[in-house]
């Protein structure tokens, strides 16, 4: 399996898509220092400390969420392309290898996701600590985490799912339009619109409210979701002609 | 353990695989065997890479193919090789898939890489070669890992003549101990006494 990953590791990681990965964390580290209204001086923020800490917060988790969100649509656009697709053909004749290269595929895809959410959650939770005097509890930014790779995670599975069906670039677009379509929603009681209500049971999208993270449902269903979807990308890859 | 002289075959038996009502293949019955080159030719269009990918499993079919778990080698007409990893982080990929250890990879791909004349391509990325040299490596990759089956879909596409006639002398040899199936547009380049050509029309064979 692991041979399997390396080959999907070799794939993904070109010498450009390494350019934009630097630059997508360079921005995301640059969104984070913006948001910390450093500019202003130490001493202002500190007297203020409850009045900027909560725009601080939001704002860098919004920042994280969307650029996070974009740049691994196109990285899972890259790994589930129709010329990754086709790279089966050099593996190997049995089914059961085949299994592994799809499967090793979605680990790829989780793999990258882990390490991008985790350096930008260091960044932040160093950068917070030894340059701001706000205070982030752990135990939210551990929560945070959780919130950004599982909105991550069903989103890629939604793309994976219809770049297996439909094998069009042009429907990376789709996701991101559902996306911000969920991001206008400002709060989850009172929904009557159905497409909101659509959105909402497929898109883990959250609210930060009272220093907790809420959800549209229970987030275990969003989980068991994502892995449904992946699930079904399985299944029809290894049915799909290659 | 299999001898090296065991004789091998795939015995595909009413192998139907149709993408509309006129194109596909259709009551395919062929026993294929080692000892020889079996060519595959025909037009374009007619079935020759839908037979091969059949028998690669890429493909949905109806019928039977019988054939043992022995390692099979395969190089698909299209490229599909990552553009941007090595000549040498691909070779070494696949090796790997295919059950080598790295010792062996080291020795094989040193062997190949000699054989194929691309051994100062080893560190270039597969985007900066020429169709030749990705032709090359299309071939040894399915060659890597020592297979008793090779399927070779238009070999022959991309290299230049010397090249060409090189390979069908290999080719040639190889088949004396290994079963090799060659989907072609020439068969008449390959002038060996022992082989046997299967054409394709309509997705039918005439054999």
């Amino acid at each position: 399996m692991i041979n399997y990953i390396k080959l999907h590791f070799g794939y993904v990681f070109s010498s450009l898509f390494i350019i934009g990965y630097v630059i997508t964390i360079t921005l995301i580290s640059l969104g984070i220092i913006i948001s910390s209204n450093l500019s202003l001086s130490y001493e202002v923020l500190d007297i203020n400390r409850d009045q900027y800490y909560l725009e601080y917060l939001s704002q860098s988790i919004l920042i994280i969420e969307i650029i996070v969100l974009i740049s691994h649509l196109f990285m899972t656009s890259l790994l589930f392309a129709n010329a990754n697709q086709k790279l089966i053909r050099y593996c190997t004749y049995l089914k059961n290898h085949q299994l592994k290269y799809y499967i090793s595929r979605i680990i790829t895809m989780i793999f990258v996701d882990l390490l991008t959410i985790f350096l930008v959650f260091l960044f932040l939770y160093s950068f917070t600590r030894y340059f701001t005097p706000f205070y982030l509890d752990l135990a939210l930014l551990y929560q945070f985490v959780i919130a950004v790779f599982l909105l991550v995670l069903s989103i890629q599975a939604m793309l994976a799912l219809l770049l297996s069906l439909i094998n069009h670039i042009f429907v990376i677009t789709l996701p991101i339009i559902a996306f911000w379509y969920a991001k206008t929603i400002m709060e989850f009681e009172q929904i009557e619109m159905f497409s909101k209500k659509i959105i909402l049971e497929l898109i883990p999208v959250f609210l930060f409210f009272n220093n907790k993270i809420i959800y549209f449902k229970n987030v275990e269903k969003y989980l068991y979701q994502a892995i449904f979807l992946l699930l079904l990308t399985l299944i029809i890859n290894i049915i799909k002609d290659n | 353990m299999m001898k090296e002289s065991e004789s091998l075959s795939i015995n595909i038996k009413n192998l139907n695989k149709s993408y509309s009502r006129d194109k596909g293949i259709f009551d395919i019955n062929i026993k294929i065997e080692s000892g020889q080159l079996n060519l595959i030719t025909g037009k374009n269009g007619s079935g020759k890479s839908t037979l091969l990918k059949c028998i690669m499993k890429l493909v949905s079919y109806h019928g039977k193919i019988e054939k043992r778990r022995w390692r099979i080698g395969y190089a698909p007409e299209e490229y599909v090789m990552p553009d941007f990893m090595t000549v040498n982080e691909f070779l070494y990929s696949m090796g790997r898939i295919k059950g080598l250890d790295r010792y062996s990879y080291k020795e094989y791909s040193a062997d190949f890489y000699k054989i194929f004349n691309i051994e100062k391509y080893q560190n270039k990325t597969i985007k900066s070669l020429s169709n030749g040299t990705k032709q090359k490596i299309n071939l040894i990759q399915a060659l890597i890992h020592e297979p008793r089956i090779l399927i070779f879909d238009e070999p022959l596409v991309a290299l230049d003549y010397s090249t060409q006639d090189w390979l069908i002398k290999y080719l040639t040899e190889l088949s004396k101990t290994k079963l090799i199936i060659i989907s072609t547009h020439r068969p008449e380049k390959f002038n060996s006494r022992n082989k046997k050509t299967y054409i394709i029309a309509d997705g039918r064979i005439n054999d």
